[in-house]
């Protein structure tokens, strides 16, 4: 009976897989530009995904950190870390969110500068069929759709990375001047003692 | 806190752009498309004889979307004062001419061999026949050559007065 109803099972499996090919060569064939579009925003989408929410949870945490709050230093340790483990060796929760901030938006510098690297050669792919260095009638759009599609989740890295390392270097500011304010004031607690 | 603002005002001022140039973008290729599937008939827009050859070469433009071609070419020739060679007629010469879409063609129309050379005066009307891969139908289009003369306009006038009368 349960062999019967695995089969049944695989068999409906097998039948969507193949419906679904099968459309998805239908709008392939009808509107390839459309299909273009939607794989170069889907397709960059998936790298950028990493660089998008990196970017977003860097500044939601600078801004709560200007904003007076005290956000979780493990949570944040563990962004910049292999693991809690590596976290607890490097000894990061003796660092101020601010440091480990900082940390982690370098950390995500090479993941950007390849996400970069790959919409630039798509970029520039689209604009040789663009000036007609390379021409074919079928793949000049397709190209330049995929450019379109990867420009959207460019454009919003390219925002958040912006808003992320404004809102850090505020945070490092902030941090810097309660530093010196703490040594100037443990300065002239040692200047009262001396005296 | 104006930088924030700043950036987000930059960053919506590119996204209304790009949303421009996505929207312009699948609009064109949709318009195009549409244009590509349309046949146009063909515009013949210079003649020249040419002496050696004994033969007219047309210019001939191809503004729709498909390729067009012309399958067979006839003409009537009709002598001018100076000419001492009589009318004649020629119907039905099988050629192959493609008209590529949007691009001008040069066919070349040999005429009848013996025959003396082209004089002042003289008129060549050429017609054309096309297809286009949408349907099995002939077309026409036919151009009026005046040996000499350079507009173009005189000989359908002079033909449409004629008919008047």
């Amino acid at each position: 009976m349960q062999r019967v109803l695995w089969w049944i099972a695989f068999g409906i499996f097998v039948a969507v897989i193949v419906l679904g090919i099968f459309l998805f060569s239908l709008i392939v064939a009808s509107h390839p530009e459309a299909t273009a579009f939607v794989i170069g925003f889907l397709g960059f989408w998936l790298f950028a995904n990493r660089l998008i929410f990196g970017y977003g949870g860097i500044a939601n945490t600078a801004k709560a950190l200007l904003d007076g709050e005290i956000p979780n230093k493990e949570e944040i340790a563990q962004k910049v870390a292999k693991s809690p483990e590596a976290a607890k060796l490097q000894k990061l929760e003796e660092l101020s969110v601010a440091a480990l901030l900082s940390m982690w938006l370098s950390s995500l510098e090479p993941f950007k500068y390849a996400y970069y690297l790959g919409f630039f050669l798509t970029f520039l792919i689209s604009i040789l069929f663009e000036l007609n260095i390379i021409s074919s009638l079928v793949f000049g759009p397709v190209a330049e759709a995929v450019t379109f599609g990867a420009a959207i989740p460019t454009l919003l890295v390219w925002g958040l990375e912006l808003l992320a390392s404004y809102y850090v270097g505020q945070a490092l500011v902030k941090a810097v001047k309660e530093v010196e304010a703490e040594s100037s004031e443990a300065g002239s607690q040692n200047g009262q003692q001396n005296q | 806190m104006k930088r924030p603002a700043a950036i987000f005002i930059l960053t919506t001022v590119i996204a209304l752009v790009l949303g421009w140039g996505i929207g312009s973008f699948f609009t064109q290729t949709t318009v195009s498309k549409v244009i590509a599937s349309i046949p146009a008939s063909p515009i013949v827009l210079d003649a020249k004889y040419n002496k050696e050859k004994h033969s007219i070469t047309y210019s001939i433009l191809n503004p729709g979307g498909t390729p067009l071609t012309i399958v067979d070419e006839s003409f009537v020739f009709t002598p001018g004062k100076n000419s001492k060679e009589k009318a004649y007629i020629v119907s039905h010469v099988p050629i192959h001419a493609v008209l590529p879409p949007g691009v001008v063609t040069k066919v070349e129309l040999k005429l009848k061999t013996g025959t003396e050379k082209l004089q002042i005066g003289d008129a060549v009307l050429a017609t054309f026949t096309y297809i286009h891969p949408l349907s099995t139908d002939l077309y026409t289009v036919a151009h009026p050559f005046k040996m000499g003369i350079g507009g173009k306009n005189e000989a359908p006038q002079k033909t449409e007065s004629k008919g008047g009368k």
